[in-house]
């Protein structure tokens, strides 16, 4: 035998002994109350019930001002909302005595038929210059109307939970992004002191920000029942469970009236946002906050009106995905952009350079981006081209075969959280170099894959100057390591990095003066002008075919060119990028599986000055390709595409009109 | 029902529900967690196994009907040569797949190459279609099996990398 092969653990092989079995009973309306639970005697004897009032402290899971019931008592607010945990100690018994249970329910009105003051949660508007006055002396006002449908994460391990009820301590093994967060909702729930949880984190796949509250209340779910049980529990959620009421991308509706001068350029804007979050909000204003402030992109606008809307609806709730909302701004922000340079008589090109602010984010950084990517497309050239073969299709002057069309889109990604769950809120790592010279990584930051522990790693060897085989990143167990906070919105690159080389620092500056081991602990406060918010910038040009009977996609080609500061591993960034290529290709309806060709993505990297650090580029494709896909697909099929995802029906559709 | 059958080179036999999934079976009652329950409908390839030889998504298997075959799962298929030239030509290329979905692939891999020593780029992505994970991009992915074709291939060929 050579070698045996050692598996990662993740949730779903996490076993303890005279472990029950747990699921979860969910409404089956969407607006009601519950009126009574049938529950047959044998099954009340045999397995394990938990209702809320089992709850022995808060029966709400908290997301900062945001809260949702841990087990519905009475309302029930959308179809799937957890209402009774079943326990038992086989799985397919308990799964069978959960379908003898029945729950009464008493219809209420559903969201759609309230007003709209009912279902709105919070709004924000915003208004700089003189909007009305500049819409009355515009030469033209261009509107659209831009929608973005929901995206599951497709994680590849299971949402779950498996708890050890403890007379000190409660064990929670718990497939998250946010460990602190699960530990503190637990503790709450329970009413015991945060220390008394210890929760570990084995194997995370990549998530898309899937992982980041839901995992929270299955925790809270699971520790509630094996604290009534007195016996360790496992809930994972079923992978249907998941698809139809776990985390997803909300749904976001946002209209742009846009007014323009005699040369096609903006002279005012007026926006509208609605985000569905679903039947209760999640970090609900956090993402309606980071849309609104890069709402206008980098375009220059002498007025500019905004109105956002959090809105609830009787849908799951959506919580936080990819972007935290910027990925859907950029959507119909950059769809839009080159709708105003079309009806200005302008390439999507020349209308950027035109537009672009002169103060913030300016012409300065954007320029080399933009000529970068047109340049290695040929984007210019292929637009006029296929822009004339339309003319002469609709001429009827030659009947082409292949519908040709090509786009291009700006992408933007802000790093780092714009809200804070308070003011102490603080992220820490510990480097510790042992007696061998190992250096051992302690952190919470859930590294989302290999490369970004090989990328820590590589941070820290080079530093000091050791082999990263001999840097270890140590599993993740509350009570061993620092809170180093949630890792989305490119923590794990803009922030853990910083840490690390700062703990390398210390270190260097004891090494050889004081024996081993030597251990260093830094901080950074979030909110505090030191962490700021790099963010990325990046152009993509998306060439494809539509087949002009089946309405299928042929992508021909994508060019991506990015800003995103000192890029440390080039190898590591580009497999990034890529990843969200083909996750963006997968919300726009182009599945990874419905591409049956390699396709080909050519990735380049603006130099902006090494000094910068390290920016986050994982969210960015996902605000590029959309907008450049749908632009080019406008081009190609000859009708006005305002919204994702994409299937051929729906390509079909707008050509009916 | 009683089955038989070879798992990972040596013979078991086990009293188990015909209609269990094979996932279920290898993972509950052998304890062979490498393979993953994934999707459970056929989609993601965590349930990939050698069954006869064949690749297999083993939750679209029932247990009696791997009676009398031959099943190899990653625990067994990585005390190979084989396994080495995939793990190896993997690691020298930094192409690293998530612990989902790795065993899976690691195992569509050896049958890609398996049938098709030198495999081209459309190729190895068709190949692989049946093992899509979050974690993939398409630069490692290719990159990755090219090197683990390169070193099966050196190592066919004696010669040393």
């Amino acid at each position: 035998m050579k070698e045996k092969w050692s598996p990662t653990l993740f949730i779903d092989d996490i076993t303890e002994k005279d472990m029950l079995h747990a699921c979860v009973i969910r409404s089956a309306s969407a607006a009601g109350e519950i009126v009574d639970i049938h529950i047959p005697e044998e099954v009340r004897k045999q397995f394990i019930l938990v209702t809320a009032s089992d709850i022995p402290a808060k029966k709400t899971v908290s997301f900062f001002n945001d809260t949702i019931p841990v087990l519905a008592e009475k309302e029930v607010r959308y179809q799937g909302e957890p209402i009774l945990i079943l326990a038992g100690t086989e799985e397919e018994e308990v799964l069978e005595a959960a379908r003898e249970i029945h729950i009464e329910y008493q219809e209420t009105s559903q969201s759609a038929e309230k007003s709209e003051e009912e279902h709105l949660v919070f709004e924000k508007k915003s208004a700089t210059g003189k909007p009305d006055a500049a819409f009355k002396a515009a030469a033209r006002i261009v509107e659209g109307n831009y929608r973005t449908g929901i995206q599951r994460p497709g994680y590849s391990d299971p949402q779950g939970a498996v708890v050890k009820p403890g007379k000190k301590t409660v064990t929670v093994h718990s497939s998250t992004q946010w460990p602190f967060h699960v530990r503190d909702s637990v503790a709450q729930s329970l009413g015991r002191d945060a220390v008394s949880v210890v929760v570990s984190v084995p194997g995370v796949s990549p998530h898309l920000d899937g992982k980041i509250w839901f995992p929270s209340l299955v925790a809270v779910h699971a520790a509630v029942t094996a604290v009534k049980a007195n016996k360790p529990v496992r809930l994972i959620i079923p992978r249907e469970d998941d698809f139809f009421y776990g985390p997803r991308r909300a749904p976001v509706f946002i209209q742009h009236k846009t007014g323009l001068d005699e040369e096609g350029n903006i002279t005012v804007m007026d926006i509208q946002v609605i985000l569905d979050v679903g039947a209760y909000p999640v970090l609900a204003e956090e993402m309606l906050d980071r849309i609104i402030n890069s709402i206008s992109g980098p375009y220059a606008t002498k007025a500019l009106r905004i109105h956002g809307k959090i809105i609830t609806s009787n849908n799951p709730p959506a919580g936080t995905f990819t972007g935290f909302g910027l990925n859907q701004c950029f959507f119909a922000l950059e769809t839009h952009a080159n709708r105003l340079a079309e009806v200005g008589g302008n390439g999507p090109i020349e209308w950027r350079f035109a537009n672009f602010r002169k103060k913030g984010i300016s012409a300065d950084q954007l320029v080399p981006i933009i000529a970068d990517v047109a340049s290695r497309s040929d984007f210019d050239r292929k637009f006029a081209a296929y822009k004339m073969l339309k003319k002469q299709k609709e001429d009827n002057v030659e009947e082409r075969e292949s519908l040709r069309g090509i786009g291009f889109s700006l992408g933007y990604q802000l790093s780092g959280l714009l809200h804070q769950e308070d003011e102490a809120t603080a992220y820490s790592i510990v480097l510790r170099l042992d007696d061998n010279e190992k250096l051992h990584l302690l952190t919470s930051a859930i590294p989302g894959s290999k490369g970004t522990r090989e990328f820590w790693k590589e941070i820290a060897g080079s530093i000091l100057g050791i082999d990263t085989e001999n840097v270890i990143v140590e599993a993740i167990n509350s009570s061993l390591v620092p809170d180093s906070g949630p890792s989305i919105l490119s923590h794990n690159v803009s922030v853990i990095p910083r840490l690390i080389e700062r703990a390398c620092q210390g270190i260097q500056k004891r090494r050889f003066r004081s024996p081993l081991p030597i251990e260093v602990k830094r901080t950074i406060k979030p909110a505090g002008s030191e962490s700021g918010h790099p963010s990325s910038w990046g152009g993509a040009v998306v060439e494809l075919d539509v087949h002009p009977h089946s309405y299928e996609v042929g992508l021909r080609g994508i060019w991506i060119t990015i800003d995103c500061g000192r890029v440390i591993n080039r190898e590591s960034a580009v497999a990034t990028i890529e990843s969200g290529v083909l996750h963006s290709l997968e919300w726009l309806g182009a599945g990874l599986s419905g591409l049956p060709v390699v396709p080909r993505i050519f990735i380049e990297f603006v130099d902006s000055g090494k000094k910068n650090p390290p920016a986050g580029i994982g969210e960015l494709a996902a605000s590029m390709i959309p907008a450049a896909y749908s632009s080019a697909l406008s081009q190609a099929a000859g009708y006005y595409i305002d919204s994702i995802p994409l299937q051929p029906e729906k390509i079909f559709g707008y050509k009916e009109g | 029902m009683n089955i038989t059958f070879r798992l990972n080179g040596e013979e078991v036999s086990i009293d188990t529900n015909p209609a269990k999934r094979l996932v279920s079976l290898l993972r509950e009652d052998f304890k062979l967690t490498g393979i993953k329950h994934g999707c459970r409908t056929g989609t993601c390839g965590a349930c990939t196994v050698l069954l006869d030889g064949e690749i297999t998504l083993s939750c679209l298997v029932f247990a009696f009907s791997v009676k009398g075959s031959e099943v190899v799962t990653i625990e067994g298929f990585s005390r190979t040569s084989e396994f080495q030239d995939i793990r190896d030509g993997f690691k020298r290329s930094s192409y690293l797949p998530c612990g989902y979905c790795a065993p899976g692939k690691i195992l569509a891999v050896h049958a890609l190459l398996e049938l098709n020593p030198q495999p081209s780029e459309q190729e190895i992505y068709a190949a692989l279609s049946g093992n899509r994970c979050k974690c993939d991009d398409i630069s490692s992915l290719l990159r990755g099996v090219r090197s683990a074709a390169f070193l099966r291939e050196a190592r066919h060929h004696g010669r040393k990398i």
